[in-house]
């Protein structure tokens, strides 16, 4: 009995000891493909300017999982990838961080971690083309067209400052709260949470300002741009895109175009116009308040006075470059 | 514990020790092993091609469209509704994870090489992905609906490489092979004279279609197509956009002179140029077995001869063109194509 008590217990420290020598691969199979490619210039340029200072990954090689099924995004053009760059910090990262705006502290740990670079547009099933890709996670944004991509052309540098305006206000709203209740209550019954409503007056859109701009359709319902009908947080990426994109000028147009009612020859219809005309400027100026209130006292960034400063370095950026 | 039950624990001991022998092992080498294996296989298969390789590329192929010679098609049942052609390249892979590409979409893509980056990975399939720019991505759109990642499938009866991509579970709607170019000066002429190849079919006016085995014909297009009127511009832009042609046939003539064909049937496919002429996928489906994909061009003409040929590794016989085969045995099946006079 003691005999094989004994070797029980042998036995089961020998079991327990099985496993010591085991060891796991050093390499990881998921790396393989990837430690295929050594670093470039670009690549080097890309940590120094972009990765340290900001804490941004750029992925400009095609990664299959970063996009989703049924787009059809390819890689950019190495060509153009650092002059994309350039613009965007130039005349997005840098503009938050001048004294006069955000100053130094507001970025670091609020801005993206990975940055995608596309070659082409991504439409998605409606024939609308976004300034961001929904499918990317919150901390993530991407810049399409970078084929395209002239620093000296103003339509081309309008496009790619919407986008990363537009992003980067998205990623500073879900690290700065604001009261979404409340600016949703203001235009609630627009938002159409698709692009499908938008496809018919956006199809009319030839150029980067026709379809990403202030626009009049949208301005008569309250709105600033096309893209702010899809959500509460898209209309409040919009308003600070779109101001930070557009002349003072410009933004006083809109709001003339808001409170401007359409015009009828039958009297009912015309009362009609002139009531939601009136209801559309409200929902405008009330949401203009609230985004300038919420960028003064959370951003301490008083947005009238970013806008010009915004406006000015992105004319400076398309002068340079036209010489 | 009585002593009977001890026994049992001791036996179950000894089953327990006794399990996990070497000889357990389904493969003698580990996932990770093998993954990086068949990683490192692919490219050294594709490095090891000093001139590199004839990519054919067509990333949306129907074979079920315009591919049955009896089926009626009416005057508005083909126009906007062609299916999609692919290109040809000539890509060099090098150790360096670069690629020097070439493609006959322009002649300017033809004779001048892009080079950009590869990645050979692997997930459920050993993939080759092209990971920057190069021509390839031109057909990365919502038209042809390519792919920058192509899994590798292995190769087939002629030892070409097999790739498809993760676009499409069913089969064959996408034709992806990579033949080895065998001498140097192919690398720059191959795809030179498959954007020549192509040219010359896409200049043809009236391109005709007769299937026939001697004197006897399956099937002959008759139908002028290509009639270059206002009304048929969309229908002229859509063929060469789209590269796909459908030759069709009266079966039933309109009583007004002139007017087109009140019933019409034809025989259609995606095409792309190649070295020797043209080829077609999914082919020219006269039926399951007649069915014609490379067409070699001869004077003004392209003409395909089917020859039988067996592989002994799948044991099948298949028919292919003779300018491919010509160790093939002799069937008599024929197709050419024809720039027919127009009025």
């Amino acid at each position: 009995m003691i005999k094989i008590k004994t070797i029980l217990l042998l036995s089961a420290v020998v079991v327990l000891a099985a496993c010591d020598s085991e060891k796991l691969s050093e390499t990881s199979v998921i790396d393989e493909g990837k430690k295929q490619i050594a670093a470039t210039g670009l690549d080097k340029w890309i940590i120094e300017n972009i990765t340290v200072p900001y804490g941004i990954e750029v992925v400009y090689r095609w990664e299959k999982n970063a996009g989703s099924t049924g787009t059809f995004i390819y890689p950019p053009k190495l060509e153009n990838v650092r002059r994309v760059l350039e613009a965007v910090r130039t005349m997005g990262l840098e503009t938050y961080r001048l004294k006069e705006t955000g100053g130094e502290k507001l970025l670091p740990g609020r801005l993206p971690v990975r940055l995608y670079l596309y070659g082409g547009g991504n439409p998605d099933t409606h024939g609308v083309e976004r300034l961001d890709n929904p499918q990317l996670t919150a901390k993530e944004m991407c810049v399409y067209h970078v084929d395209d991509f002239n620093p000296a052309d103003n339509d081309k540098v309008f496009v790619l400052m919407r986008s990363v305006h537009h992003q980067l206000a998205r990623c500073l709203m879900l690290h700065i709260a604001y009261d979404r209740d409340r600016f949703s209550m203001i235009s609630g019954q627009r938002y159409t949470g698709s692009t499908e409503p938008l496809a018919a007056p956006l199809s009319y859109a030839r150029t980067g300002k026709e379809r990403f701009g202030l626009d009049s359709y949208a301005n008569k319902r309250g709105l600033y741009t096309m893209l702010g009908f899809l959500s509460p947080e898209d209309d409040f990426a919009e308003i600070i895109s779109a101001t930070l994109t557009s002349t003072p000028k410009e933004l006083y147009d809109a709001a003339v175009s808001a409170r401007t009612p359409d015009t009828d020859i039958d009297p009912e219809v015309n009362a009609r116009y002139a009531e939601e005309a009136k209801q559309a400027y409200k929902e405008f100026t009330e949401k203009q308040s609230f985004v300038d209130e919420y960028v003064l006292k959370n951003w301490h960034i008083d947005l009238k006075q970013m806008q010009v400063i915004s406006i000015r370095r992105i004319n400076a950026y398309v002068k340079q470059h036209q010489r | 514990m009585n002593y009977r039950r001890m026994k049992y624990c001791l036996f179950a001991l000894v089953c327990l020790l006794t399990a996990c022998t070497a000889n357990d092992d389904v493969f003698d080498k580990s996932p990770s092993q093998r993954n990086k294996e068949s990683i490192a296989d692919l490219k050294k298969e594709l490095v090891q091609a000093p001139y590199g390789w004839r990519v054919l590329y067509f990333p949306k192929t129907d074979s079920l469209l315009f591919s049955n010679p009896s089926e009626l098609i009416s005057q508005q049942a083909f126009r906007g509704r062609y299916g999609y052609g692919g290109d040809c390249y000539t890509m060099q892979f090098r150790d360096d994870n670069t690629v020097v590409m070439r493609a006959d979409y322009t002649e300017q893509t033809a004779s001048q090489p892009m080079t950009s980056e590869y990645v050979v990975g692997r997930n459920s399939f050993t993939q080759l992905t092209f990971s920057t720019y190069n021509y390839i991505h031109q057909l990365v759109n919502d038209r042809f609906e390519g792919s920058s990642d192509f899994l590798y499938m292995g190769r087939n009866e002629d030892g070409d490489l097999v790739f498809r991509t993760a676009s499409y579970l069913q089969p064959a709607r996408e034709y992806i092979v990579f033949s080895k170019l065998k001498a140097p000066e192919e690398t720059t002429s191959f795809v030179q004279k498959a954007y020549e190849n192509r040219a010359f079919f896409e200049r043809m006016k009236n391109p005709q279609l007769r299937i026939h085995r001697g004197g006897r014909t399956f099937f002959q297009s008759d139908i002028y197509i290509k009639r270059n009127v206002e009304t048929n511009q969309a229908l002229l832009k859509e063929i060469v956009a789209k590269r796909y042609y459908l030759f069709l046939f009266t079966q039933k003539k309109n009583p007004v002179p002139g007017y087109p064909a009140k019933e019409m049937t034809g025989l259609g496919s995606g095409y792309a140029g190649t070295e020797q002429g043209i080829t077609f996928r999914s082919g020219l489906r006269y039926d399951s077995k007649t069915m014609f994909f490379d067409f070699q061009r001869q004077g003004d003409r392209f003409t395909a001869e089917l020859v039988s040929v067996y592989d002994p590794m799948s044991r099948t016989t298949r028919l292919v063109s003779r300018h491919l085969h010509p160790e093939g045995e002799f069937t008599g099946l024929e197709a050419e194509i024809w720039d027919e006079p127009t009025d």
